[in-house]
């Protein structure tokens, strides 16, 4: 039997986009409406194999407990004892990592949880119109797209796909059919290409510049190159994953759902808090609605605001890994929130100047702090940043002039596209002919640069 | 014709799936011969797109064209192409591009500018990186200084009325030894140019990322002057007669000659001296050198087999000797990767590098050409490169440079009478 490449579950890999991708939308769409959930299903367990096959016996388990507890979670109201198992599972994982126990995380089992506590809470407050069947939950919880990280979709969010239930197309003839699946593809293709070259043209190349960065040794860059690459690694997370959720939301568009917005212009921001909640925003919105609103969220006076905002970002904390810098990272968050929320906020002027140099200076900053989870090498590089302790060891001046120098098209790209009218542009006239146009060729570079990328294993590090 | 300009995106899709993927097929034998492939990591038609990505005509077009304009218009018949690795491929054929570099160019021209600045009053001239055959970050560093600037054993010509023989013996020496030194090498070296300030002050650089020895006499990177027309200048170029070449990226100023070796006419500014992009070989026999230090071989990894390694390295070796027949050639072991990276990576494997670095080794005679391997400072228990010293796995974090330099420091060979070599 042919050996899969684990790549194969990278989207912005060739091996998903001209093999896995059009293989199953083929399938998808010539099956019966009736089939397609089942086919689904296949394709996204499939998926889950290659890319972690060591894994997918407890993914399966998971599923199974998780479902047939979630059957009478309404009248047992035991909900505590189910969300319980599914966090110390989580937790279990993330803490032998952490200690070197086991080389990786089970795929995508930070995020699948969530889907799985969100299920679990909306059965136990009855928020389904009918029980669900096994079939649904199980394509629920394995649907490939988001399955890896998200974006997290809600359960409700599922039943809108009107191809997969048939409603769409169900009595149409094939001639009729086929302009609306091209219309699904075409939809998604655009979003796709649009998640795919913020992913490899802009992030990647970004997260060279950062590699570069780090070979020369947090402790020995000059402090012009340690602010250039807070703004580097600021940018390669921020087109990294929102190119990746917009690849997974076009692939869900591929097949019919609706498209889901997981970033929405997050620099643009006012402030530290409205940042977060347009910086992944599934995950905001999940703390929030099943941890910060049944905490009594900002209802019960501002000591208990503060309090329940300390619990959503110690579990956000400890939910991107267990590890000082995490904790130092959502620790000046929630300072920054704190300040916002209760000082600041007095006066509107004050808040729209500080707020702003939150988003635009400190929070970069933060997602150093995110980056570095050796405190060495936080220390090191902080003290680069900001040089208290006098020169760094075997410092080069020049080095800025080089790496910045290098990379200087790259960032400037990276910051014009902060500009939020350029997406939406892109994005609202993606219907245009030209602007498809455009986007085919933009796909077909990127392909050309995925194939580089693969074929030279030099590229990335040229020696 | 609605439909297809509504579906503009899916249509394009498919018809490049299908264009490509037979563009591969048929090509796969020829044109893309030279592509390792393997199906089960990547599609078929990824052959038709990594030929775009390396400046290719895509085989079907080529042929195309072939056909209707005659051969002659083919612009590269690629079975010419070298059977070196994409490695070797992309960094030997200089005229075939890369595609994603745009940062390449300008680097050169930032850099450029800098060494302008930086040498004005210089008659010789700054060197800085050229690097346009589309290498990921192409760099270079080079600094001249004068040879008279210290005195150096090996300086000393044999005089002849001296009939007792001199051998070269090895001992620990101080950092004036590597004044009319020049380092060859690949990023590693780069480094080491841009890290390690004794050797910047003192020493010149033939030294790009990804350069191999393949490109010894292929990669045209190094700036020189342009050769006088009359020869009575050629020979006064020759007397290296101040002169400072650096590495514009970094140490703009720390490298500026003193000022009473800087030539007192300042009115020659870098403008005046016209430069020209030449290889190493050709940079070689513009001006001589004491000590030539080549590390290369990291790159070659990939490609060709120990034999065919070390039979280009003997080459490059025979041409180095020619052209400098008065250096002292060391020729410096790969240094390895961390045994993390060794046993994971497909290519970069300690086993190889050994295993050409014992290669390397017979090719040193004692008398001209010495072996030294300072992988003896970096390494770890296990004879692999010792993690905390590198971030990657492959480079030497900047501080740990100050290693590789000290051992350099205490494995030079000078020359000493044969009475004189005490007896250990």
């Amino acid at each position: 039997m042919l050996q899969i490449s684990t790549n194969m579950i990278n989207f912005s890999d060739l091996s998903f986009i001209f093999r896995f991708l059009p293989i199953f939308l083929l399938v998808y769409y010539v099956v019966p409406a009736g089939y397609r959930a089942y086919i689904t299903i296949i394709g996204s367990l499939l998926f889950y194999a290659v890319g972690d096959f060591k894994s997918l016996g407890l993914f399966c388990a998971l599923i199974v407990i998780n479902y047939l507890f979630s059957i009478k979670v309404k009248e047992h109201k035991k909900i505590l004892l189910i969300v319980l198992l599914d966090v110390s599972v989580l937790m279990f994982y993330k803490i032998m990592v952490q200690m070197g126990k086991f080389p990786s995380l089970p795929l995508g089992i930070s995020f699948f949880m969530f889907k799985m506590i969100s299920y679990q809470a909306d059965m136990y407050k009855g928020k389904m119109k009918e029980m669900p069947r096994f079939s649904e939950v199980l394509l629920y919880f394995s649907l490939f797209p988001q399955v890896i990280s998200g974006p997290i979709m809600r359960y409700q969010d599922m039943k809108k796909n009107r191809i997969m239930t048939g409603m769409e197309d169900r009595f149409l003839i094939f001639r009729d059919r086929l302009p609306i699946y091209l219309g699904k593809i075409e939809e998604g293709l655009a979003i796709f290409v649009m998640g795919l070259a913020m992913k490899v043209l802009i992030a990647d190349r970004l997260s060279m510049m950062w590699n570069d960065i780090g070979t020369i040794g947090y402790e020995s860059i000059s402090t012009p190159l340690a602010w250039a690459g807070v703004l580097c690694f600021s940018l390669e997370l921020y087109f990294d994953f929102w190119g990746y959720s917009l690849m997974a939301s076009a692939v869900c568009v591929m097949m019919g759902y609706p498209f889901i917005i997981n970033f929405d212009q997050p620099y643009a921001s006012k402030s530290v808090s409205e940042f977060y909640r347009r910086w992944h925003m599934t995950l905001g919105s999940w703390f929030k609605d099943y941890v910060y609103i049944p905490l009594g969220g900002s209802r019960n006076g501002d000591l208990r605001c503060a309090l329940n905002l300390l619990v959503v970002w110690l579990l956000t904390g400890i939910w991107h890994g267990i590890s000082l810098n995490f904790f130092l990272w959502s620790g000046s968050l929630l300072l920054m929130i704190y300040f916002e929320k209760f000082l600041w906020s007095k006066n509107d002027k004050l808040m729209a100047i500080v707020g702003r140099i939150h988003v635009l200076l400190f929070l970069p900053v933060t997602w150093v702090i995110f980056a570095l989870t050796s405190s060495n090498d936080l220390c090191a590089y902080l003290l680069r940043l900001f040089p208290v302790k006098g020169p760094g060891i075997a410092v080069n001046p020049g080095d800025f002039g080089k790496i910045a120098g290098n990379y200087r098209y790259i960032l400037a790209a990276g910051v014009i596209l902060l500009i939020p009218q350029i997406f939406k542009y892109i994005y609202d006239h993606r219907r245009n002919w030209f602007v498809r146009l455009f986007l085919m060729i933009l796909f077909w570079i990127c392909a050309v640069v995925v194939s580089g990328k693969a074929g030279n294993p030099f590229l990335y590090f040229g020696f | 014709m609605k439909t297809v300009f509504r579906h503009i995106l899916t249509l394009g899709f498919i018809l490049g799936i299908i264009f490509f993927s037979v563009d591969s097929y048929m090509g796969r034998m020829s044109a893309y011969g030279k592509y390792e492939y393997d199906a089960s990591e990547m599609p078929l038609l990824s052959l038709s797109l990594r030929a775009i990505d390396s400046g290719e005509t895509p085989y079907l077009i080529a042929l195309a064209k072939d056909k209707m304009f005659g051969k002659g218009n083919n612009d590269k018949p690629s079975s010419e192409e070298e059977k070196a690795s994409d490695v070797a491929d992309a960094e030997n054929t200089g005229d075939t591009e890369q595609t994603a570099d745009n940062s390449e160019a300008e680097n050169n021209e930032q850099q450029g500018q800098a060494a302008e600045e930086a040498n004005a009053g210089a008659t010789d001239q700054t060197i800085e990186e050229t690097d346009n055959d589309g290498a990921d970050e192409g760099n270079v560093a080079a600094t001249e200084v004068p040879a008279e600037e210290a005195e150096v054993p090996v300086e000393e010509q044999p005089a002849e009325e001296v009939p007792e023989e001199e051998v070269y013996v090895m001992t620990s020496v101080d950092d004036d030894y590597f004044c009319d030194a020049l380092f060859i090498g690949d990023s590693r070296t780069v480094g080491l140019s841009e890290y390690c300030q004794e050797l910047i002050d003192r020493s010149t650089f033939y030294a790009k990322v990804s350069m191999t020895i393949y490109g010894f006499d292929k990669i045209e990177f190094v700036e020189v002057p342009v050769l006088p027309q009359d020869p009575a200048a050629e020979s006064a170029e020759g007397t290296e007669s101040g002169e400072n070449i650096e590495d514009a990226g970094s140490q703009a100023d720390t490298n500026v000659l003193p000022a009473e070796e800087a030539p007192a006419d300042n009115s020659v500014t870098p403008e005046d001296v016209p430069t020209e992009t030449v290889t190493i070989e050709e940079a070689l026999s513009r001006k001589q050198f004491g000590k030539i230090y080549v590390m290369l071989g990291i790159n070659e990894l990939g490609s060709g087999t120990t034999e065919t390694f070390c039979a280009k390295y003997a080459e490059v070796l025979a041409k180095i000797r020619e052209k400098q027949p008065d250096a002292i050639i060391y020729i410096q072991g790969i240094m390895h990767v961390t045994s993390q990276k060794s046993s994971k990576d497909k290519v970069f494997k300690n086993e190889t590098i050994n295993e050409r670095n014992e290669g390397l080794k017979a090719l040193a005679d004692g008398e001209h050409i010495f072996y030294i391997d300072m992988n003896e400072a970096t390494d770890d228990e296990n004879g692999a490169l010792n993690s905390e010293l590198s971030f990657d796995s492959v480079h030497l974090k900047a501080k740990s440079y100050a290693l590789w330099y000290d051992y350099l420091k205490n494995h030079a060979y000078v020359k000493m009478k044969v009475s004189e070599v005490p007896n250990e």
